[in-house]
């Protein structure tokens, strides 16, 4: 294999990023081509990365010759590259749906689409800190285009608060950046994370507050959560698949390299913090009351995209609860809990907006007699449900399962843990089974015409449900997964060292 | 007059403050812009302070200067400056963006306010 080619599957999007508004002032139909066809690359590619991970470990690729700590480096770790490949197969099912569209943009939108590809690639498998600002940068900018396209009134005031939040949390990781940079003199992630221990306490809590800061804004955590009523209500139907599932990996993956590889101190089994208070307590605290206050906002909402929008907010936010106890088996959850919403969440925006079509307002009466209008999109909304709210077999149950497990190891935690646990699902289950309810009423005065389904939604439907099916029914392969990728979390040492590597480099 | 590095530190978290205050109080939209960049401001002048050395000279080889080792020459150090030449390209992208969306909510609403921009009737 090239190592080389994790720098492809960053510099190909954003060099066809710019081509694409060239060609595209042609032919519009062009643009479109590019963004598929740099997608299909990009899944190639990563698959034979996926391989090589898996037969030689970490791969490390050098830009410019210039050996860690100095210089910008990628690595490929087995959790990066999984995480990836599951970023493409949503982020080609938003594309598919945005190619299906006519829309007199497409040439803009489509390079915005592929600088937003290079960017959630870049914050996947960059080693420096620095560059990892500038990706995040990069990814936020994009969101907020890409949330502001539809031009109303409610996509563009959800796409200025966006950008207020992130500006602010860019700022707090910068000031964060520079302290590390001021005290350590480095910026690469490995080297940072080899030499934090030498860091003083004082500084430490510095350090760890402003990225903290940095990540709430960042990851829909309240009370930054503000934006997410106008963003999802306000924009399209593919910038929500993009902001539910392509968002979350993104902000977990950060949250690991930030929170786990450089704060933590892996042992056997957990995760502990040398900072002079108790972490986990404050991470729990965080991220448990974003749980409760998301579903709370879901619950209130009239508007099913906003709806989705707090639920995957609350999901997110439960994933990083599963991370922030520390221990194997809460990490197996995060990653189970992680898989099952990353794909569901597509699924059910994908669904609900082909359930509503023709629909003028897009409330919960627009769900009314949806099975009659839309039986297949119907069921796979079902499907959707059931993978989120945690049906037996399906991945999410045995992450809730393990967290539940998880909980009774550490007996401080336990009641917190299991009352939030229980508290979402009884709240998610309410209001999903409310939608769900509505689409077998069945109203007698009105005709029922059957909603013509365009093939690509249909496609992409049916792609998604079946790898959460696949996932549902090969539990061996998805167990053999979340160990793989919990092995790699919990392997700081390994993660240092293929980058830190005694100055060797190979002549590749 | 010699001014120490903490001494930097302590006036741009000062300046970091007055523009979150700025961000959280104010209720037009231009001014929130405005202490986004204040904010942003602060930020660059902690990140050059970072490469700050007390009377040393700026990175620029010139014939006067003896190059024995990297230890012995009294320079500051130029990556924070390179550093902070992007953090200035990102925050002019932001706030620009900012701005334009400002554009497009004003042409919607007629107001900055955004105590003003209701949506009860969009839902």
């Amino acid at each position: 294999m090239n190592y080389n080619l994790p720098v492809l599957l960053i510099a190909i999007p954003i060099l066809f990023s710019f081509l694409s508004l060239i060609l595209g002032s042609f032919n519009k139909i062009l643009s479109k081509i590019i963004l598929i066809s740099v997608i299909i690359f990009n899944i190639i590619s990563g698959i034979c990365i996926y391989n090589s991970v898996l037969k030689n470990g970490n791969i490390l690729t050098v830009i410019g010759n210039y050996l860690p700590p100095f210089g910008i480096n990628l690595i490929s770790t087995y959790t990066s590259i999984s995480f990836l490949i599951l970023l493409y197969i949503v982020f080609l099912v938003a594309s598919l749906i945005f190619v299906s569209k006519n829309d007199d943009r497409a040439d803009k939108i489509s390079s915005v689409l592929l600088l937003y590809l290079a960017s959630s690639t870049g914050i996947l498998l960059t080693g420096d800190i620095f560059n990892l600002f500038v990706f995040i940068e990069i990814f936020s900018i994009s969101n907020i285009i890409l949330i502001s396209i539809k031009d109303k009134k409610l996509s563009i005031k959800g796409s200025l608060k966006y950008l207020i939040i992130t500006s602010i949390g860019a700022s707090l990781y910068l000031f964060g950046i520079g302290f590390l940079y001021g005290i350590l003199g480095t910026l690469n992630l490995s080297e940072i994370s080899l030499n934090f221990d030498n860091i003083s306490y004082f500084s430490k809590v510095f350090i760890f507050l402003f990225f903290l800061g940095s990540i709430m804004a960042e990851l829909e955590v309240f009370p930054f959560n503000f934006w997410i009523s106008d963003s999802y209500a306000g924009s399209k139907n593919y910038v929500n698949i993009l902001l539910s599932g392509l968002s979350s990996i993104v902000a977990l993956y950060i949250f690991i390299r930030l929170f786990l590889t450089v704060f933590g101190y892996p042992t056997f089994i957990s995760f502990s913090y040398s900072l002079p208070f108790n972490v986990k307590t404050l991470f729990l605290t965080i991220f448990g009351l974003s749980v409760i206050v998301n579903e709370l906002a879901a619950l209130s909402s009239k508007n099913v995209k906003r709806i989705l929008g707090f639920s995957s907010a609350s999901s997110l936010s439960l994933i990083l609860l599963s991370l922030s106890t520390g221990l194997k088996n809460g990490v197996m959850a995060a990653m189970l809990i992680a898989i099952s919403v990353i794909i569901s969440k597509p699924l059910l925006f994908l669904s609900s907006h082909q359930i509503m079509k023709g629909k003028g307002e897009k409330n919960l009466n627009s769900f009314i007699d949806g099975f009659r209008r839309n039986p297949l999109f119907s069921i796979l909304f079902i499907i959707g449900v059931f993978t989120l709210v945690g049906f037996p077999l399906t991945p999410s149950f045995w992450g809730k399962f393990l967290l539940f497990i998880s909980a009774t190891e550490k007996i401080s935690y336990t009641t917190l843990i299991l009352v939030i646990v229980v508290f979402s699902i009884t709240i998610e289950l309410f209001y999903y089974f409310r939608l769900m309810h509505k689409l077998f009423i069945k109203d007698e005065n009105i005709k029922v015409e059957k909603t013509k389904n365009n093939f690509v939604y249909i496609f992409s439907g049916i792609l998604l449900a079946s790898i959460i099916i696949f996932f549902s029914v090969k539990p061996y392969f998805t167990q053999n997964i979340v160990e793989k990728t919990t092995e790699d979390i919990f392997d700081k040492s390994g993660y240092i060292k293929s980058c830190l590597k005694s100055g060797e480099i190979d002549d590749r | 007059m010699m001014i120490d590095n903490r001494t930097l530190y302590i006036y741009s978290f000062i300046i970091f403050l007055i523009g979150i205050y700025g961000a959280i109080t104010n209720r037009n939209l231009i001014k929130i812009l405005v202490s986004l960049s204040i904010i942003e401001t602060a930020l660059n002048i902690f990140l050059v302070s970072t490469g700050y050395i007390n009377g040393s000279n700026p990175p620029i080889l010139h014939s006067g200067m003896k190059l024995i080792s990297p230890n012995s020459i009294n320079i500051s150090d130029p990556l924070p400056h390179a550093l902070v030449l992007t953090a200035i390209v990102i925050g002019v992208g932001t706030t620009a963006i900012g701005i334009g969306l400002t554009i497009k909510l004003y042409n919607h609403y007629k107001t900055l306010n955004v105590n003003r921009m209701g949506d009860k009737d969009e839902l």
